[in-house]
């Protein structure tokens, strides 16, 4: 797909700004792409979620989590609802969930806030190409001052069998001013394929977004996600991600704040194991004054994984009086556990605070001494240390029975990355 | 003979560091170590607990048995307890989950059940007040943000906890003033029990008015070259370690 083509599926996106619309992915010569890209891109072959049977009736495998009548849960398997598995908000809750059509993009226009703008602005190759396919997903729209009374679970399972197939989906979530909500996300599933995702994320005036993904890809799975956000004035988006695993994962979060006064929360915890690649970068893009950011990440990569962090923070000459905070560790479990982070600052204003650090490093053997001299084998001693580490960051989940689901997870993954490395 | 040391030697790369070691701990009785700087007090109690990394030759028996091959947790869950002279800060690691697994390690060694949580807790209270350690300080995290005196008192409390059969303090008194010595002394002294043996390591005098002692050893480079009772310590605060020296020549 050419940048002309591009134009044509999306005329009312004018010119697209940027240097990644290359007709060819990116590769390691480009930065942003050192440690992670997909030669092969290119041969992947496109499985659209329309291929699939709209009512899909095959039983899932859909986890079992203590959530309860409190939460409103959507499933959807390869890109498409499965609206017997659901617990859809009723429309006078005001919050609307459905798939996304052609009429909401014509209404997008009309509205000022089109779909795919932000993509198009600020998305990667892959986002961009994403868009390009047409690629459906959800709309999440949430009313002017709507609390949302539950929070929302989206269950996700991609079950694409094939290795080189791609699963482009394109989810649109709108906050209109003064709502809030808390989104939840499990993504899962099974065979060899890819997910593509792009989120493109509007939190209006003073509004509030709780939005917490966990993946939990297969370590033969692919996956490549593009979250961008904008926030206006006022408001909170706070995103907190759990990566247990995948074969090669790229997550990229682009956060705009393009009113004064906005907070951005910005949370990950990160479980490489053997052969699984998980990349995390992050660009918070500090455009208006009195805006404030804080990002807090956590690698702990086993035998043969690898973890990637890039923090990118930018601070436009406009952004006065910015407080962007950046943090990143790494625990290694092995000496072939491998971890890149780097953060990136880019400041043009002068009255700001922004501070940063990163760490990586194995366990302390006094620290794992001094536990089994007290009468701790050396891998309760580890895992103890392993878990705290963790720990602190999974207090950033705000829905506690996700939360504590999370933890149960993050031990038994702790338990497996442990047994490999002996 | 609850603890029995046998010619133990010990070297780090190549330097050898203990020459030698005999030393037998009857059960019930405290003995306390006392020696200059760099001698090898902290060797010698590292070595008891378990510490890798030396070559060791000689013998170590804890109620008979030969200990030195065994892990440092089959040690702790036996009965060696050895409070740090530089206690460890576990980042993250709550005290009181830390104690609830060596605690029930300890017992499950030992042929007893479990404590399940609300007994833990009251243990914990218990032993807690012994040492004067606040609520406060056993909810952080292990050591992290502890003064120096607070960390040495929560060693105290690991050990009332753990109710060892032989307790080695290497230099609890160093780094505390003499409240916060008297505080720790008078912990020592009610877990004095006719089943436990201590081994006090001390650079100064001070702490034996408080505990005790029924037999004083004088450590020097490496080997025991005096032993004694508890007025060796006083003599040797008088005189110096450097009349132990002249002492040595005029026998040698
Ligand atoms: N890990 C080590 N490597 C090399 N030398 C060591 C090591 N640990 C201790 N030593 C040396 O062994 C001697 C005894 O040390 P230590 O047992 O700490 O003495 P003390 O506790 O009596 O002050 C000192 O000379 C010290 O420098
Ligand atoms: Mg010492």
């Amino acid at each position: 797909m050419t940048n002309t083509e591009m134009m044509t599926k999306f005329p009312h996106l004018g010119q697209a700004s940027d240097k990644h619309l290359t007709h060819e992915p990116p590769d390691f010569r480009h930065e942003d792409w050192k440690y992670t890209h997909f030669p092969q891109f290119q041969q992947y072959k496109i499985q659209l979620p329309s291929a699939l049977s709209q009512d899909d009736r095959t039983p899932l495998s859909v986890p079992k989590i203590p959530l309860g009548d409190d939460t409103w849960i959507v499933v959807v398997k390869n890109g498409v609802i499965q609206p017997n598995l659901s617990q859809l908000p009723d429309p006078s809750s005001g919050i609307s969930i459905r798939s996304l059509t052609e009429a909401d993009v014509q209404h997008s226009e009309e509205s000022g806030l089109p779909f795919g703008a932000l993509a198009m602005k600020h998305g990667h190759y892959f986002s961009q190409w994403a868009m390009a396919q047409h690629a459906a997903g959800l709309f999440i729209d949430v009313k002017k001052d709507v609390v949302a009374q539950k929070p929302l679970l989206i269950q996700t399972i991609n079950e694409i069998t094939e290795a080189k197939q791609v699963l482009p989906c394109h989810h649109v979530v709108r906050l209109a001013p003064h709502s809030s909500l808390t989104l939840s996300e499990i993504l899962e599933g099974d065979g060899a394929g890819m997910s593509l995702s792009v989120y493109e994320i509007h939190v209006g005036i003073g509004a509030n977004l709780k939005h917490n993904q966990l993946q939990l890809w297969a370590n033969s799975q692919e996956c490549i996600q593009q979250v961008l956000v904008a926030q206006e004035r006022e408001s909170q988006y706070a995103h907190f991600a759990y990566c247990s695993g995948g074969k090669k994962v790229r997550n990229q979060l682009t956060v705009s704040q393009e009113g004064q006064m906005a907070h951005t929360e910005l949370t990950g915890l990160v479980l490489p194991g053997r052969n699984e690649h998980l990349d995390n970068q992050t660009l918070m893009r500090h455009i208006s004054p009195n805006c404030s950011s804080r990002q807090r990440y956590r690698s702990l990569v086993g035998h043969e994984g690898t973890s990637v962090f890039n923090g990118k923070v930018y601070v436009d000459p406009a952004a006065q009086k910015t407080d962007a905070y950046q943090h990143h560790a790494s625990l290694l479990m092995h000496e072939s556990a491998v971890s890149n982070a780097k953060p990136e600052l880019e400041i043009y204003a002068d009255d700001v605070k922004c501070s940063h650090g990163a760490t990586t490093g194995m366990l302390d053997a006094g620290e794992v001494h001094y536990m089994r001299s007290r009468g701790l084998s050396e891998i309760q001693a580890r895992l103890m240390l392993q878990e705290a580490f963790v720990r602190d960051l999974l207090e950033s989940l705000p829905v506690e029975s996700l939360r504590s689901w999370c933890l149960n997870h993050c031990v038994e993954r702790l338990h497996d990355l442990n047994r490999l490395t002996d | 003979m609850l603890l029995e040391i046998e010619n133990l030697r010990a070297s780090i790369e190549g330097k050898e560091i203990l020459k030698g070691i005999n030393l037998n701990i009857p059960s019930g009785e405290v003995h306390a170590i006392m020696g200059p700087n760099g001698s090898g007090k902290s060797t010698l109690s590292s070595i008891i607990a378990g510490k890798d990394g030396y070559d060791i030759s000689g013998s170590i028996r804890l109620d008979g048995q030969e200990i030195l091959d065994w892990e440092p947790e089959i040690r702790s869950r036996a009965g060696i307890f050895l409070a740090f002279q530089y206690p460890v800060e576990l980042p993250g690691v709550g005290l009181s989950s830390f104690l609830r697994a060596c605690v029930n390690e300890r017992r499950k060694y030992l042929g007893e059940p479990e404590l399940d949580a609300s007994a833990f807790l009251a243990l914990m209270r218990e032993k807690a007040a012994m040492v004067e350690l606040s609520q406060e300080l056993i909810r952080r995290p292990v050591n992290q943000g502890f003064s120096g005196g607070e960390k040495k008192r929560n060693e105290i409390f690991q050990m009332a906890m753990l109710e060892p059969r032989m307790a080695i303090l290497d230099e609890t008194d160093s780094g505390l003033d003499i409240d916060a010595l008297r505080i720790v002394a008078e912990g020592v002294n009610k877990l004095r029990h006719a089943q436990r043996s201590m081994l006090v390591i001390t650079h100064y005098q001070r702490l034996l008015e408080y505990i005790i002692p029924d037999r004083v050893h004088v450590l020097m480079d490496g080997a025991i070259v005096m032993s004694g009772d508890r007025t060796l310590a006083l003599t040797l605060e008088e005189k110096g370690y450097d009349w132990i020296r002249a002492e040595q020549e005029v026998s040698s």
